[in-house]
């Protein structure tokens, strides 16, 4: 195996495979990454046993084909490190991986490729297509409520269903849910659904980062794969139920409050310096033309702030954890957003004003 | 501005004194649970060598027939002592932070203009000795660190008068030279180890130690100490107590366990106990552990194991805890061993004025109603009159207290007579 390559070609594959090498595994060989030379083509694929990601770049040229595996750490920093506009050849030697550039010469050590741990994909996938803005879009706007090492593993995930054009992404940790709806570009028949992993969602936001062009998904019974021009990601699903979602959105009568996004964030703000480090719990009591947002500590400190309303309801008194509703407004770009409240012991409902496709839901605090 | 600490002489033992006035003079140890241990001693037992933690077996004969009193620990009673005691002190002097069963820190600001610090600590001393049979000795400083010096100095030169005020930089200074670095309050072990080695071996060596040196070298909690033995107050009297992180209750057994059966109704009592204290520290769990274990001295067996419940709601109520204990007791009970402790915890804690409810509770809906177990607390409040079906009610008696004194003050059918 030898092959020469550019610096801005190979650092720009192996850096979109570290996120799914683990800092601390198991067997030695996941922190390695799988290089394939073949003719015309470098293949990197990188596996934490849960997902696995596989990008291409194109060597300057290629002098003998074969493949190995190296330190996914120490081969990208080595290279990210060397002078811009470098050519790099790499080779094998013996048990090393050599890499030259300049008067600069490196030996990596390296393990047999064929102990490299590859993804069985189920040809059973139906294959979907979706703008990669959108769904950036779908993930970037839920991925914050996902659970995080929730003992119910099925919430540590991004739930996805698809039926015929429509797609829909929920995440919840079980105090807070938020829901998301957009089209594909071919449609599917039927409906398929399944739990993406916590960690998997942030390796597809990542590679998605800068694609606008139309990517390719395939969700199986347990895997999801992605696929863009040049990397195609695999992950394990969750197994498990995910919860009846449609049943914890609130409906029946409700009353709402209009607010100014960016005004409620930066009162929150404010008032919360003085809320319990523990439950960060702020209350709101709501009126037909004043809402007061108020806070206090156990060290008995306490602060409040008012702001003109637009509200139809009862007056109400509600205490939510105000991260929770941070978290829902710092997601959401519309001016004015409508909180949908139905008692202080219900769940309320949040979403843009102008984007019926976007809900979150919060629980309260029970005072 | 003076902090005043009032600490028990021998606590336990003064306890046992109380109601047995014959006792004055003698020496008395009090053991551990299951008689294993010496907790407590008298002066009396000091001055005989008795060394604190020593396995009571091995001083037993001597000890005896040199005419030394053994008690078995009584918690019930020197718990509710330590409450009269801190009722008393709590009523004379507004800001009291009870520090442990037999201390508590007061705020003496103000007294100096009255009636003069000393004078204030005799008056204290004398009303907690005649209203409850307690001695105590008042240590006053300018800051909680030094009250504790003073404590330790009463008890080191055996002041008469069991008050002693460092308020003079020459007093202050003389108790310093004479307190030993690992006699100052915050001073453990191996800090004291690395003291010495820093050849700090007295408090005012210690006193003379540049504050920013210490936190670089040490932590911030001895540049606290530093400044606080110079006289800087750092420390306040925390009279709202920190909320708790975890309760914990656990037992050795005297005599062990095999059966699963009585296994479970002896954590049950456990469960029970916790969760009382739970509520009466008005907090709530989310989370419930339990562990039992073979005695780990035991080169024959050895089994140990831990198991957790996490509830989707934060609880107070006995039953859901009962519940969860149902679930994961018998899935870390191993026949065949003989278990020698047993305990439960309860961690994840919240205050009662905020529950954050769950999206998903199909099965329980957390109510903000406990008026059960409010009232079974009431009932309970003097003498257990309500039980739960599954708990030990004295079937089995995992514990050994042969040498337990009556609970004088807290079961009626154990009032002293008098004849």
């Amino acid at each position: 195996m030898k092959f020469t390559v550019s610096k801005t070609e190979i650092v720009k594959a192996l850096s979109s495979t570290l996120g799914v090498v683990e800092k601390r595994q198991a067997l030695p060989i996941l922190s390695n990454v799988l290089l394939k030379v073949e003719d015309n083509n470098i293949s990197i694929t990188a596996t934490d046993l849960e997902s696995e990601v596989q990008t291409t770049c194109t060597p300057a040229s290629v002098e003998s084909t074969g493949s190995t595996t190296a330190p996914a750490k120490k081969l990208n920093e080595l290279c990210r490190l060397l002078p811009d506009g470098s050519e790099i050849s790499i080779f094998l030697n013996g048990d090393k991986l050599s890499v030259e550039s300049g008067s600069g010469k490196y030996s990596i050590s390296t393990l047999p490729s064929e102990d490299f741990p590859v993804f069985d994909v189920v040809s059973e996938n139906t294959e979907f297509t979706i703008l990669g803005s959108v769904l950036r879009n779908l993930i970037s706007k839920t991925s914050f409520a996902m659970g995080n090492q929730d003992w119910r593993h099925y919430l540590n995930g991004m739930y996805l269903n698809i039926e015929d054009k429509n797609i829909t992404v929920v995440t919840t940790d079980a105090h807070r849910l938020a829901i998301s709806t957009n089209s594909t570009t071919k449609s599917v028949s039927g409906e398929i659904s399944g739990i993406i992993p916590r960690k998997s969602i942030n390796e597809i936001g990542k590679l998605l980062s800068d694609s606008s062009e139309e990517v390719t998904l395939s969700l199986g019974s347990n895997t999801i794969m992605l696929k863009t021009d040049s990397t195609s990601f695999v992950s394990k699903l969750i197994e498990g139920k995910f919860p009846n979602y449609e049943q914890v959105l609130p409906s029946g009568e409700s009353s709402v409050l209009s607010v100014n996004t960016k005004q409620l964030s930066e009162i929150l703000s404010r008032v919360s310096v003085l809320s319990s480090d523990k439950f960060k719990g702020i209350k709101l009591n709501i009126k037909s033309n004043e809402v007061l947002v108020s806070a206090n500590n156990p060290e008995q400190e306490e602060g409040e702030e008012r702001f003109k309303s637009n509200y139809d309801g009862e007056d109400m008194e509600i205490a939510f954890n105000v991260n929770y509703i941070q978290e829902v407004l710092s997601n959401i770009d519309s001016n004015d957003c409508n909180i949908n409240l139905y008692g202080s012991d219900k769940s309320c409902l949040i979403s843009p004003s102008d984007d019926p496709d976007l809900k979150y839901v919060v629980m309260p605090l029970l005072i | 501005m003076s902090i005043a600490l009032v600490d028990c002489d021998s606590f336990y033992a003064s306890c046992e004194r109380v109601f047995r006035p014959d006792l004055k003079g003698r020496p008395i140890v009090v053991l551990s649970n299951n008689d294993g241990c010496v907790i407590a001693r008298s002066s009396e037992a000091k001055a005989m060598g008795v060394k604190m933690g020593v396995p009571w077996f091995k001083i037993k004969d001597r000890y005896i027939r040199k005419g030394g009193i053994v008690f078995s620990s009584n918690f019930a009673f020197y718990g509710d002592m330590s409450r009269r005691v801190m009722n008393i002190l709590n009523s004379i002097s507004p800001k009291t932070e009870v520090y442990s069963i037999d201390e508590a820190f007061l705020d003496f600001s103000g007294t100096e203009k009255n009636i003069g610090c000393f004078d204030f600590g005799l008056h204290l001393k004398n009303t907690v000795g005649r209203w409850t049979g307690i001695p105590v000795r008042i240590g006053i400083g300018p800051t909680k660190t030094l009250a504790k010096i003073a404590s330790y100095q009463i008890k080191k030169r055996d002041i008469q008068s069991r008050v002693l005020v460092l308020d003079s930089q020459r007093d202050i200074s003389e108790a310093l030279k004479s307190t030993p670095v690992g006699e100052i309050w915050g001073v453990g072990r191996r800090l004291n180890r690395k003291l010495s080695m820093a050849g700090i071996r007295n408090a005012l060596q210690l006193s003379y130690a540049p504050p920013q040196d210490i936190r670089k070298r040490f932590s911030i909690v001895l540049e606290r100490t530093v400044r606080e033995l110079n006289g800087e107050k750092c420390l306040d009297i925390e009279d709202v107590s920190p909320t708790k992180k975890q309760i914990v209750v656990s037992r050795s057994f005297a005599k062990k366990i095999t059966n699963l059966e009585v296994l479970n109704t002896v954590v049950n009592d456990y469960v029970v106990r916790a969760a009382e204290k739970l509520r009466s520290e008005k907090q709530k769990s989310s989370r419930i552990s339990v562990f039992i274990r073979t005695n780990p001295f035991d080169t024959n067996e050895s089994y140990r194991a831990i198991k957790s419940y996490s509830f989707t709601y934060p609880t107070d109520d006995s039953r859901d805890f009962l519940y969860a204990v149902r679930k994961i007791l018998p899935k870390i009970y191993r026949p065949n061993y003989r278990y020698s402790k047993a305990g439960i915890m309860l961690s994840s804690f919240s205050d009662i004025g905020y529950v954050q409810n769950s999206l998903f509770n199909e099965n329980h809906t957390y109510k903000m109603d406990s008026r059960l177990m409010q009232v079974i607390d009431e009932l309970n409040l003097n003498q257990k009159q309500i039980y739960i079906a599954s708990q030990n009610i004295g079937r089995f008696k995992p514990i050994q207290r042969n040498m337990i004194s009556p609970r004088y003050t807290t079961r009626w059918g154990d009032l002293p007579t008098v004849k």
